[in-house]
């Protein structure tokens, strides 16, 4: 008897399952077409780039296929980006294409909460149903859409689908930290941070390589494409010192939240010491100096506030540091050439993230490091064709749901938490909800609020290629493809200095019967007709990602492009894959798009300072007006009229719940970080770089070296310092329970010898309660036990403001030190 | 008439003393039975287990990265030590004419060969690929201590058959001329035996070469096995004693699971008459020498790594003297030492009973021993990983069981068909011993004044 | 003949794993699971050793990425008595899956720990053995498991070389882990050819080697950080 390879493989599976080794004894899940092409294929081998869509870096891919079939992937080594550099997570692109777990046709939850598969007519026809009723009533605005679908081009598609039904409501989950640079230079994004090129970055609470944005690039533009004497050095101030931070030539552990008062510290060196940027400061930036108002007062400036207030030994009382450190930190800062700050993780997630924020991004100010290489500037904008302005825009126009609520007082809010609690609270009546590529009631704080909030909603959409807590509580679950199986134009990650715009084309078919969500919105506006499908006029999402990038062509700018737009789409996506354009400039490296077929020139315009600070004295203001506008409007918006500005922002600065005087409280300035509930220790949750994401937990690879620093894999680990450690009696490997107000969960304890007493960082990307992946039931999410905060300013929810305690719950299970733990 | 009537009367006309030493053998009775197979039955989950270790896996068991090492082969290197009990001691005995020796060297023969067989198993049990076990002979490597174990196990193996074979001949004669079933077993093992003089002569021959060749092989099998762990790199185990101090834990482990056995024995077969007060102070005296030279050894080779603190040494060393496997430790000190010199050294305590505490604490001790021996240093990598750890899981300890049930079965078995205890030996010992003795110790005494002696000769003349 | 060797510059060295999980996908390693993981059965061909130095505020904490180190003589090589792990004339240790019959003597006689040992059959579960490398056989249990050099790269680029007829030169070789390091901290390359990167490096006066007093000749190197 022949038993077809297939068969006999199926009865392995059922038979190791029988045994007890766990074997799912699934059947395969590939389309038989491609099992058939890939035991009977000739076994040609191709290589096809695209873009790993697995996080918002959107690093450069080149998979390896044999006939036709992922079988392995790397990074490309022409992307520049990554540079052939690839994270963990990246690496398990193929494990995410494959997954066991894939959500293989849309769902519907019937009447008894069980899920039901529903065709794709009849669950789009549903959507659109309840779409078309809405906007026939003029209730557009009862619709909202959270996405977190990487890049700008995906973006606007949503916001052009959002408008065309006339809903203000879409947003992303996460705030991004823009408003340091809104207070400081008035622009509504992130600056591009040349680490590529400067010498010393100053990181506060920022692991560079990493979490931020694109910490692939970090690493290759810092370390992996220069020689070993132009590396950039790298001082690290924070609590946690991890795998990536280690590398830091100075690590200043300082108590948590006190990264802006260390910023001020080391500014206050600079300029007592006159190792500032005299001409920058003079010409470029705003309140400096003392100054006269409008009005003739005398007015602080930073130079006086700086000195008065923030001398070093306040400075290292504050953080818990060492005078000398705070000197020594900034005579480097003023050594160096091409010295930046840069502020993010712990530091941009507490509640004092924006004024801690502001206070690092003057030190650029005092060094003078904008508009210049290894500097701050900002990426020159991609030509893309711009989207025509809807007719649909003539509907009545309601406030967005995610509009900050006065009485706050934040420039912005929390999107997640806002919806949910409009919800909730009725003020928000949304009737249907559509969730792109995100998963909020896992990863926000308000997760918890979101899903109650989901339960009123009357139609609940999820986009999403796995069942993840999000899709659990949906009414409608829409599997979406796996970036390899898709369309992708990803556009320039935050805090990059130059453009990027990576093209990624599918290099497989779907295997399942998913769709791009880009798809999915443009099928709606069809379904939906009238002005919303001509607003929508693609008939596909490549379609849509053609026309837009239509305008590069058209541009000219750094296009390599010959004869007509077909072929050069062609070529551009088959020679490719992804693209990069920048400003042309006389530094253009055509040598290495001879050789490399790529084009690359990272150098932005220069001196054009008016885009650079879009403040009302267009420079750098130390002295925030916007702010100061914005605390008198808080302020005498409940009062009478006849009110004085100086009372009005008296009462700003209260409702805020801002700690310092008005004289200071426009300035950078440290404002003493809140913190929640009585636990002896603050909790701060950190993500490691096998978290990123937030399909990571679908990889066993990934799992495996979750916690690779401590040679860990599969569990949550509670890091405390030695001393904690000590003073609670605990050793390395202990289960605790780690237990906020809020709720306790599960971690084992992980000794490091250079954590800040008094904190215990628990790593984010566990603790799935859904099969996303392989990951569930496996470790603890630790945003479940977060008792969340806002940020005054910016509306944010703060991730790092819960105190927590641990408890004992079992001893380590079996002897010996760790190697962190000093045994050695 | 009854079959026992007919069998006595096959011999009635000789005279026989040692009817004792072959009851067992011709009236087994229900004891065996139950025994047997109860033994039979650990032996069975054993196999069980086993086979469904194979299927599975090595992960049945609790071993892991780095500690890649752990029951097994503590088991292998204990049964193996047990097994120098046996044709070590009997030849040494036999060698050193030792007279008292006669109703002991059955027994440590018997132990030896089953225990080895036992041992020699283990290895096969702890490989993840036992099904390619023969590769070692198609792709053999010489240069690896593993093969050196190979080569003189199986040389010690045949050599302890073969001394534990021929000296039997003359009772497996005696047992097929007493007619016990079954004949054709006794027939063919005896090999034609009639008891000539020339067939004596060629016996005598047989064993005092077998005794002599099999003193060396038993040596070298455990120096070889000590050389798998002192031939890596790996601290705790690369050591230079560790092949003397193998052998002398083996022959210390071998003594007293022999005194256990003949204690035993002693009871369940009524050979009070045999196993007298005097063989077990003997052989305690004999412990009691090992177990200081034990000790001896064990500071030697702990005050050595101490002494030269190298780190990754220090850090085995704490391992066991402070660390997790402290308690294991300080027993193996105290079986191994505290306990036997304690009861050995006063006569008051050195009674039958106490050397059976003595000699289970020194088994115990010495399986304690192995333990100390293979993990730990496994436990503690050189590079800075985390130090291992290693819980046996319930299938080694069942393997353990069979291991040990194996043993008893194979002993119980042979009580069955064979005398424990050599009848032609104690027989020849009645008959020429105390002459031959006094005639050696006459030997021993300084020769009779000259004078005098011509003058005997002159009397006797 | 070349003789392969790497080197690793731990001052380059990030310590993000990416060449950790390129050596998973590279050379089809199977995920133990959480259970089998915590009880130390990860496969792990190259790992992050965490060293910590000095205390307190000066504490310093370094991760060195340790593949086997191929030793010139290798005491895993020894120890085998099947001949299924050996030196290659090309100076890669190498096991031979087919033959070793899970003895686990080169895992106990190895001091850097760099073997691994399939205590279950490997499992991939659903659809992910599509994901496997197809040049790199998988494992059956009960053997031990080693880094190989990525072995199959070396063949390949023998191949590629010899079919565009001409010599191999330094950099035709990138091993999995190399290839994927953002930072550019692994540099593989033949060791006898004195012009080669690794040559070079390996003259660097912050070279050292892991366990050198061992006499195991390494042929990993690593350089130390710069103070």
């Amino acid at each position: 008897m022949i038993v077809p390879r297939r068969e006999f493989l199926k009865m392995l599976g059922v038979a190791s399952g029988t045994l007890g080794i766990g074997g799912c004894g699934r059947d395969w899940l590939v389309p038989d077409r491609l099992v058939e092409l890939a035991q009977r294929g000739p076994g040609l081998e191709s290589q096809a780039p695209t873009i790993c869509g697995l996080c918002e870096s959107g690093c450069g891919l080149t998979v390896r296929l044999v006939d036709g079939l992922p079988v392995g992937l790397k990074g490309n080594p022409h992307h520049p980006l990554n540079r052939g550099g690839l994270c963990p997570v990246g690496q398990a692109g193929l494990e995410v294409l494959y997954a066991p777990h894939r959500l293989q046709a849309p769902q519907r939850r019937g009447a008894g909460g069980e899920l039901e598969p529903v065709s794709w007519d009849d669950a789009l026809a549903e959507v659109g149903d309840l779409l078309r009723q809405l906007r026939s009533e003029n209730q557009g605005s009862r619709v909202a859409l959270l996405t977190d679908e990487p890049g700008q081009l995906f973006r606007d598609l949503a916001d052009s689908f959002a408008r065309a039904i006339g809903s203000p409501n879409i947003s992303s989950t996460k705030s991004e930290g823009l408003l340091p640079f809104t207070l400081t230079q008035g622009i509504a994004q992130v600056p591009g941070f040349d680490v590529g090129k400067s010498d010393l970055v100053m990181s506060f609470g920022l692991d560079l390589y990493e979490d931020g944005p694109t910490p692939l690039h970090a690493i290759s533009a810092m370390v992996g494409s220069r020689a070993t004497e132009d590396r950039a050095a790298h001082i690290y101030a924070g609590t946690r010192l991890s795998a990536g931070s280690a590398k830091a030539e100075i690590y200043v552990p300082i108590s948590p939240g006190t990264h802006g008062a260390l910023a001020l510290g080391v500014a206050h060196v600079l300029v007592r010491e006159g190792n500032y940027n005299r001409d920058f400061v003079a010409e470029h930036t705003f309140g400096f100096e003392d100054w006269i108002d409008d009005r003739g007062h005398e007015r602080l400036g930073f130079r006086r506030l700086l000195l008065e207030r923030y001398y070093p030994d306040r400075v290292a009382r504050i953080c818990g540091c060492d005078a000398a450190t705070v000197v020594r930190i900034a005579r480097r800062l003023g050594e160096a050439s091409a010295p930046l700050a840069v502020a993010g993780g712990e530091a941009s997630q507490g509640s004092n993230a924006t004024w801690t924020g502001v206070a690092v991004h003057s030190l650029n100010a005092l060094l003078g490091v904008f508009d210049r290489p290894g500097g701050v500037s900002l990426p020159p904008p991609i030509p893309l064709t711009p989207l025509a302005v809807s007719e649909t825009s003539s509907l009545e126009q309601t406030e967005s749901i995610f509009t900050p609520d006065d009485s706050a007082g934040a420039f912005g809010v929390d999107p997640v938490e806002a919806l949910a609690e409009r919800v909730i609270d009725g003020s928000g009546p949304i009737a249907l909800l559509i969730i792109v590529s995100s998963n909020p009631v896992y990863s926000s704080p308000a997760g918890g609020r979101l899903r109650q909030a989901m339960e009123q909603i009357q139609l609940v959409v999820t986009l999403t290629p796995f069942m993840d807590e999000t899709a659990a509580h949906a009414d409608l679950i829409l599997p979406s493809h796996v970036f390899l199986e898709s369309w992708q134009g990803a556009t320039t990650p935050a805090a990059v200095a130059f453009s990027t715009l990576g093209l990624g084309k599918p290099v497989i078919e779907p295997l399942f019967d998913t769709r791009h969500p880009g798809d999915v919105l443009l099928e709606l506006g069809r379904v939906v007709g009238g002005p919303a499908s001509e607003a929508l006029p693609w008939v596909s999402y490549p379609d849509y990602l053609k026309e837009r990038l239509e305008g590069l062509v058209i541009s000219g700018e750094g296009s390599v492009v010959t004869g007509s737009f077909e072929e050069s789409w062609v070529h551009f996506l088959e020679e490719r894959g992804w693209r990069f354009l920048e400003h042309r400039s006389l530094e253009n490296c055509w040598a290495v798009r001879e050789r490399e077929s790529a084009w690359w020139n990272p150098v932005p315009a220069r001196g054009d300072w008016a885009r650079l600070f879009r403040t009302p004295s267009g420079r750098f203001e130390f002295f925030s007006q916007t702010l100061e506008r914005h605390l008198r409007e808080v302020g005498g918006m409940e009062a009478q009229a006849g009110m004085s500005e100086e009372e009005a922002l008296e009462r700003g600065i209260a409702v805020m719940g801002s700690q310092v005087d008005s004289d200071e409280v426009c300035l950078p300035h440290f404002e003493p970080p809140v913190t929640t509930g009585e636990g002896e220790l603050q909790l701060l949750p950190f993500r490691p770089i096998t978290a990123r994401g937030r399909l990571a937990a679908v990889s066993p690879m990934v799992m495996e070296m979750f916690g690779y620093p401590f040679l860990d894999g599969w569990q949550t680990w509670a890091e405390v310092a030695t001393e904690t450690a000590h003073e609670l009696d605990l050793a390395d490997g202990d289960v605790v329970a780690v237990e906020s107000d809020r709720g306790s969960i599960e971690a084992v304890v992980r000794v490091h010898p250079a954590a800040v007493p008094g904190t215990v960082h628990v790593p984010m990307g566990l603790g799935h309660d859904q099969p996303l992946g392989v990951a569930e039931n496996i470790g603890s999410n630790p945003i479940e036990i977060i008792d969340p905060i806002r940020d005054s300013l910016s509306g944010a929810l703060s991730l790092t403001s819960s105190r927590v305690n641990l408890r004992l719950i079992s001893r380590r299970p079996h002897g010996g030190p760790a190697p962190l733990d000093g045994g050695h | 008439m009854t079959e026992a009537d007919e069998i006595q009367g096959t011999t009635a006309g000789l005279e026989f003393e040692d009817q004792d030493l072959l009851r067992s053998i011709e009236d087994s009775g229900v004891a065996f039975r139950v025994v047997s197979t109860l033994l039979g039955l650990v032996i069975l989950t054993a196999w069980v287990i086993f086979g469904r270790q194979i299927l599975l896996g090595l992960g049945v068991t609790g071993l892991n990265q780095p500690v890649a090492w752990g029951f097994y082969i503590v088991n292998f290197v204990f049964f193996i030590g047990i097994s120098h009990a046996g044709t070590l001691i009997s030849a040494i005995l036999r060698l050193s004419q030792a007279e008292w020796r006669r109703p002991i060297t059955r027994m440590a023969e018997v132990i030896t060969v089953v225990v080895l067989a036992i041992g020699a198993f283990h290895p096969v049990l702890d490989l993840g690929r036992p099904d390619r076990a023969l590769n070692i002979f198609t792709a053999g490597r010489l240069q690896s201590p593993l093969l050196w174990d190979v080569s003189s196990i199986s040389a010690y193996f045949t050599a302890s058959t073969v001394y534990l074979y021929i000296p039997m001949i003359p009772d497996i004669a005696l047992l097929r001329d007493r007619g016990v079933r079954p004949r054709w077993l006794y027939t063919f093992l005896a090999w034609g035996w009639q008891g000539t003089p020339r067939q004596q002569a060629v016996l005598e021959r047989a064993v005092s070469i077998l005794m002599v060749l099999v003193i060396p092989i038993a040596i070298s099998v455990h120096t070889v096995i000590s050389y798998i762990f002192a031939m890596t790199l790996q601290p705790g185990w690369h050591s230079t004693i560790f092949g003397p101090y193998f052998v002398v834990g083996a022959i210390f482990s071998g003594i007293a699971a022999l005194m256990m056995v003949m204690i035993v024995m002693r009871r369940v077969f009524h050979l009070e008459r045999y196993l007298k007060q005097v063989h077990f102070d003997y052989l305690s005296r004999l412990l009691l020498i090992m177990s200081l030279l034990w000790i001896y050894f064990t500071f030697s080779e702990y005050l050595t790594a101490f002494f030269g603190n190298e780190p990754s040494e220090m850090r085995v060393f704490y391992y066991k003297i402070t660390g997790p496997y402290a308690p294991f430790f300080w027993s193996m000190v105290a079986a191994n030492f505290l306990v036997p010199v304690g009861i050995l050294s006063f006569r008051r305590t050195r009674t039958i009973p106490g050397i059976f505490i003595a000699s289970a604490s020194v088994v115990v001790g010495m399986w304690l021993e192995r333990l100390n021996i293979v993990v730990p240093s496994l436990a503690n990598p050189r590079l800075p990983l985390p130090t291992g750890y290693y819980i046996p899981s319930l299938v080694e300890w069942v393997m353990f069981a069979g291991g040990f049930a194996t043993f008893m079965l194979g002993f119980v078995i042979f009580a069955r068909f064979f005398p424990l205890i050599s009848v032609w030996e104690i027989q020849e010992g009645r008959k020429l011993s105390v002459a031959e003795t006094t005639e050696r110790l006459e030997g021993y005494l300084p020769d009779p004044v000259p004078s005098s002696a011509a003058q005997s000769a002159t009397e006797r003349g | 003949m070349s003789r392969w060797g790497m080197v690793i510059d731990l001052d380059r060295c990030t310590g993000c794993g990416a060449c950790m999980a390129a050596c998973h996908q590279e050379n089809n390693l199977p995920a133990a699971g959480p259970e089998e993981s915590s009880r130390d059965r990860a496969f792990h061909w190259l790992r992050l050793l965490p060293e910590v130095s000095g205390s307190g505020a000066e504490v310093k904490v370094r991760y060195v990425p340790q593949p086997c180190v191929h030793c010139d003589d290798p005491p895993c090589v020894r120890v085998c008595p099947v001949h299924a792990t050996y030196l290659s004339e090309e100076g890669i240790v190498a096991q031979i899956y087919s033959r070793c019959i899970g003895c686990r003597y080169c895992m106990a006689a190895c001091p850097y720990n760099a073997k691994v040992f399939n205590w279950y059959e490997p499992e991939w579960p659903g659809d992910l053995k599509r994901s496997t490398n197809p040049d790199v056989s998988l494992r059956p249990k009960g053997v031990v498991e080693k880094c190989t050099f990525c072995h199959h790269r070396v063949v390949k680029a023998r191949e590629e070389t010899r079919a565009a007829g001409r010599e191999m030169r330094d950099g035709d070789v990138t091993p999995a882990c190399a290839e994927s390091c953002p930072a550019g901290a692994i540099v593989f390359g033949d060791l006898d050819d004195p012009t080669s990167r690794v040559s070079e490096m390996t003259r660097n006066p912050r070279a050292f080697r892991l366990l050198a007093d061992l006499g195991t000749k390494p042929k990993v190197y690593y350089l130390a950080e710069r103070d």
